[in-house]
């Protein structure tokens, strides 16, 4: 028992001893007399790093003459942590954010209108392009500004192109097509057990290969599913866009389909099956190209804007991370002065550069489609500039009325539910969820 | 010592606990009630709404669904856990050397974090190179053919059809993470890799039991089996009741694990998508924390009642050494 | 018969199920070591034994500018040594309380005492958090071991089952030699409880070493973080986690806790045994 004792105390007290006294490598050091502005933000890794110099830079020069120091913090699920700092009295003074979720947290009152505070610090909101600060609206009003913004649009690979029969330099113009391309591109083999497998896929909307955009394809049909009262998507937009979905799926077949959804890896990172040439069209952000330079060197791919229901019209999903002033913030003046300097268009292109994203402004500077990562930014950006470009629907209850959304889609994937059915259903639950919503704040104003 | 003096000396030796009862769990408990009658989103004041919180969550389709996926989750893991941690307890408390090693290694993976056990298992459930479906996969192709043969022979019938279907799963490799009973099942096999401490609980209840009546068993010729039904089981009765409560608990309160595994929050069709996940979500994510508050308490009044039902049906089964 | 034979097959029937199942339960543990000694190259061969291993991984995680290992270890620590000695200290005194003071109401108390373990944390958790907020402890270490210094349903409960065990005649002797009840309590049951005391270190550890939630709600500065809260930082949304500093990470997070666990194992058992959760 006294061998076991000391070996406990040496094995864990002496570490533990080491650890309390020599104590954590520095922190950084803050100067004395700096107002420190708290900055929390979601990008870890590499976007971190990117961010973490401009803030250095920052605290060297401007933060240096006012005497704002900005502190920048990585935080896991930023958005619930702020909200709950921001109930606890104690927020940060700048964070990074969604943009889907600015339109609910500026009706529950979490976020600082920023109108007053722009129009003080003089921040030209002109040199954007309208929908970047669009996105950050609410009700009129202005809760946030844009940081790194993105499109999405098809990725697809030339060499299978060519090899299904397909000109490489003509995509897929319209929906329809897409679908008939989708065929074309899918090939299948017989196993052992004389059951069709699928080896290559054209495309698919299954939520494991596409990332967070689930809701979308009414929108490529002309539908938007809110109008800023009600939501629609029992709308002919609507059950076009299911019957697209549940049509490719019946015509690959369903069950081949889902059986390589449920095998194939996921879309983030190496195991993404249009790196590997398992999958032939892909709807991605501008980001993906890292991924391609870093684990497919030689794909042979293009990028185009994803088709719409008609050739005359370019629906173009356009979506951006944002910057608020969390409400309660305590230094909400020094916190402009740091945005103020981000929203330089040298200091925040030099970020969504190193981010892989699009340029928020009208005019990028000439070098920035040059210099940029993704050979095919400019696709990108002009996507934004399309008069058809939507963002994420403006409504409060976006984060309940996405997961109906979400289930909605899955259904029709696995072809549990007549698509038309499920797109019924799912404007009923929501109908229900905006009203609920609608009648607990008609309650509180005390109507 | 006077009544008085007694109940002075009683309060202040307990007062630890009351204290923190009334601090900690009175108070945030009366107020969890009251906000669960308001509309409470957070960062505006609560307004008092009545009992429309507990109306919307009697027609809300979702929380029918946790519901049924904690029971589902609860009626698996519960029973199986028992099983498993009962019989690794018997194995861990035989006499052998290095037993503390083999003792470790089945209460390691317990004090693994939960991200990391979420990726790990991800990677070994993943259909194609994970190792559990290399395990698998001859096993299936064993059972395939005889599924086949039965279906051949009973001309597709509709009952046939499932056990077909889950024949070929297995020969394939079931996608675990992506079919909703798979991933149901995914999730007990992982709880039943994280057991040990019910197992040590186990343990020590064994160590509790009498060597005597081991001794007189074998006097009487009971086998090693009969031994186990007979002093074994009814000796570790009362902490398998304790764990099964227990498991209750920690069954009804399963958050964190699907919430790593799956970026969808809910799992394939919502099938991993559990009671206290749904109640964080409307607590921190719909903001709606009135509720999320009412969801708890009817949480509290399941978890009483299973208890309660425990209890009940456990009256002849338990024993109770002494009593 | 040879009985040196029937011997030895009887050891390789009692090792086999024991390394059978330990092997089983160590496989997924041996894959997250083998991943946190792979280079990035191989991290996604399926391979259990890597080809190059390499313990970069393990220094990275030490030197991370994001994920500041020695910090939030020291972190958690401070936090799992002030809510350990509260724990312990005032559970056993409450304990105490309910097994050998007599006073009216003390079943009431105790029956109410054990319901209370019943309590979903869910419940609680958002006018726990309104409480802390009134105090002014968000933001601050003190929401996650304050309340510990309260004692918990279930360690009281078991604490009280293992004191119920002592004989009270140690304590009447010791009274009539003029030992007063604290005396008692601290020099005659407190050292006789030790394989309890013990146990119910080792599960408040475990928690505290393990807690997300309670760190994640309540902590707002990165230099406060612990390490299971600091673990999500390796974990990237966008798509290029480094699973090998995330396991390796891991790695180092469960090995104090594993020698903690081998070398107390027998007190730890010996504890639970004789406390008779039994009820």
């Amino acid at each position: 028992m006294t061998t076991r004792t000391t070996l406990l105390v040496v094995l864990l007290g002496l570490p533990a001893v080491v650890l309390l006294a020599l104590g954590p490598r520095g922190q950084r050091h803050v100067p004395a007399d700096r107002t420190v502005v708290r900055y929390w933000e979601k990008w870890a890794g590499v976007e971190a790093l990117a961010m973490q110099r401009i803030v250095d830079r920052f605290n060297e020069t401007i933060g240096a003459e006012q005497n704002i120091w900005v502190e920048y913090c990585v935080v896991s699920n930023v958005d619930q942590r702020m909200l709950i700092a921001t109930a606890g009295g104690d927020p940060p003074d700048v964070a990074g954010l969604f943009d889907h979720i600015v339109p609910q947290y500026a009706d529950r009152d979490a976020l600082m209108g920023l109108d007053d505070l722009v129009a003080e610090f003089q921040i030209d909101l002109d040199a954007f392009k309208p929908i970047w600060l669009e996105i950050g609206r609410y009700d009129g009003k202005l809760y946030a500004l844009p940081s790194t913004p993105y499109t999405i649009a098809l990725y697809y690979n030339h060499r299978l192109f060519r090899e299904a029969g397909l000109d490489p330099d003509r995509p897929p113009r319209t929906t329809a097509e897409l679908n008939d391309y989708a065929t074309r591109l899918t090939r299948y083999e017989t196993g052992e057990d004389g059951r069709r497998k699928i080896v290559q896929l054209g495309f698919t909307t299954s939520p494991g290969m596409l990332g967070w955009w689930h809701w979308i394809w009414p929108n490529f049909f002309g539908g938007r599913l809110w109008d800023g009262e009600r939501s629609a998507i029992d709308t002919p937009a609507g059950h076009a866009a299911a019957e697209w979905i549940h049509q490719r799926r019946a015509m690959l077949g369903n069950p081949e389909m889902l059986k390589f959804e449920g095998t194939t890896g996921a879309i983030e990172g190496a195991q993404n099956p249009f790196l590997s040439e398992r999958l032939a069209m892909l709807f991605q952000g501008p980001w993906m190209s890292n991924w391609i330079s870093k684990y497919a060197r030689d794909l042979d791919y293009a990028v185009a804007p994803f088709p719409s229901a008609t050739p005359d019209k370019h629906h173009a999903f356009a979506s951006t991370d944002v910057f608020v002033i969390p409400a309660g913030s305590r230094h909400p003046r020094e916190a402009m002065v740091f945005l103020k300097y981000m929203l330089q268009q040298d200091v925040l292109e030099e970020l969504c550069k190193e981010h892989g994203k699009v340029s928020p402004f009208r005019t990028p500077a000439p070098d920035f489609y040059a210099t940029h990562t993704n050979p095919f930014i400019q696709v990108f950006d002009e996507m934004a500039g399309s008069p058809d470009a939507f963002g994420y629907p403006q409504m409060p209850t976006w984060a309940q009325t996405s997961a109906e959304l979400l289930k909605m889609h899955e259904s029709i994937l696995r072809g549990v539910r007549d698509p038309h059915d499920a797109v019924k259903a799912a404007q009923q639950r929501i109908d229900t969820i905006v009203d609920e919503y609608q009648r607990m704040a008609a309650k509180r104003r005390g109507d | 010592m006077t009544q008085r003096s007694a109940t002075v000396q009683g309060l202040l030796w307990t007062a630890p606990w009351w204290l923190g009862f009334l601090l900690f769990l009175a108070i945030p408990m009366g107020f969890s009630l009251y906000i669960s009658f308001c509309d409470y989103p957070l960062l505006q004041r609560p307004v008092f709404v009545g009992a429309d919180n507990y109306r919307e969550l009697a027609r809300d389709p979702v929380f029918y669904k946790v519901v049924g996926n904690t029971f589902i989750y609860a009626a698996l893991a519960i029973p199986a856990g028992t099983v498993v941690a009962v019989l690794l307890a018997v194995l861990l408390n035989r006499k052998a050397r290095g037993q503390a090693i083999f003792r470790a290694c089945i209460f390691v993976p317990t004090i693994v974090p939960l991200v990391a056990v979420g990726v790990v298992w991800m990677w070994m459930l993943s259909p194609e190179a994970g190792l559990v479906n290399q395990a698998i996969r001859p096993v299936g192709q064993l059972v395939l053919p005889a599924a086949q043969a039965l279906d051949n022979a009973t001309d597709g019938a509709q009952w046939s059809q499932p056990i077909l279907g889950v024949a070929q799963d297995l020969a394939d490799g079931p996608a675990w993470l992506d079919r909703p009973g798979w991933a149901m099942l995914a999730l007990v096999l992982i709880s039943l890799w994280l057991i040990g401490s019910p197992v040590v609980i186990y343990l020590a209840g064994l160590q509790d039991i009498p060597t005597t009546l081991y001794e007189a068993a074998q006097l009487d010729g009971a086998s090693r089996v009969r031994r186990f039904w007979h002093v074994t089981l009814p000796g570790l009765s009362p902490v398998i009741l304790f764990n099964v409560i227990v498991g209750i608990i920690v069954t009804w309160q399963i958050f964190a694990l699907p919430y790593v595994m799956w970026r969808s929050r809910s799992g394939p069709e919502d099938a991993t998508y559990f009671y206290t996940m749904y109640l964080f979500d409307n607590a921190f994510k719909y903001l709606k924390m009135g509720y999320a508050s009412a969801m708890a308490w009817v949480q509290l009044l399941i978890i009483l009642a299973l208890t309660a039902l425990v209890f009940w049906a456990s009256r002849r089964t338990v024993h109770y050494r002494g009593a | 018969m040879n009985p040196g034979r029937s011997r030895q097959s009887g050891t390789v029937l009692k090792y086999l199920p024991l390394i059978a199942v330990a092997a089983l339960y160590l496989l997924p543990l041996a894959w997250m070591l083998s991943v946190s000694l792979k280079p990035d190259a191989e991290l996604l061969q399926s391979n259990i034994i890597p080809e190059h291993p390499q313990v970069d991984a393990f220094g990275q995680v030490m030197r991370s500018e994001s994920f500041d290992f020695p910090l939030y270890a020291r972190n958690t620590l401070i936090i799992a040594v002030l809510s350990l000695v509260g724990m312990v200290l005032s559970s056993a005194i409450a304990a105490y309380g309910f097994a050998r003071i007599r006073f009216p109401g003390r079943g009431v108390m105790f029956g109410v005492c054990l319901a209370t373990m019943m309590i979903p944390f869910p419940v609680i958790m958002v006018p726990t958090y309104m409480i802390f907020k009134h105090l002014g402890w968000i933001g601050t270490f003190l929401p996650l071991w304050v309340p510990a210094w309260f004692g918990s349903a279930f360690n009281v409960f078991l604490l009280r089952q293992f004191f119920l065990g002592i004989p009270i005649e140690l304590e009447e002797s010791a009274k009539i030699d003029g030992c007063s009840t604290w005396g008692c309590f601290w020099r005659i049951i407190l050292p006789l409880s030790k394989p309890a005391l013990a146990v119910v270190a080792l599960f408040h550890f475990l928690t505290v070493w393990n807690d997300l939630i309670g760190p994640l709600i309540y902590l707002s500065h990165q230099n406060q973080f612990t390490l299971a809260l600091g673990l999500q930082f390796l974990q990237s949304r966008a798509g290029d986690t480094p699973w090998n500093q995330l396991m390796a990470a891991s790695t180092l997070i469960i090995l104090p806790v594993l020698v903690l666990f081998m070398l107390a194992q027998r007190t730890f058992i010996r504890g639970i045994a004789t406390t008779g959760i039994k009820g």
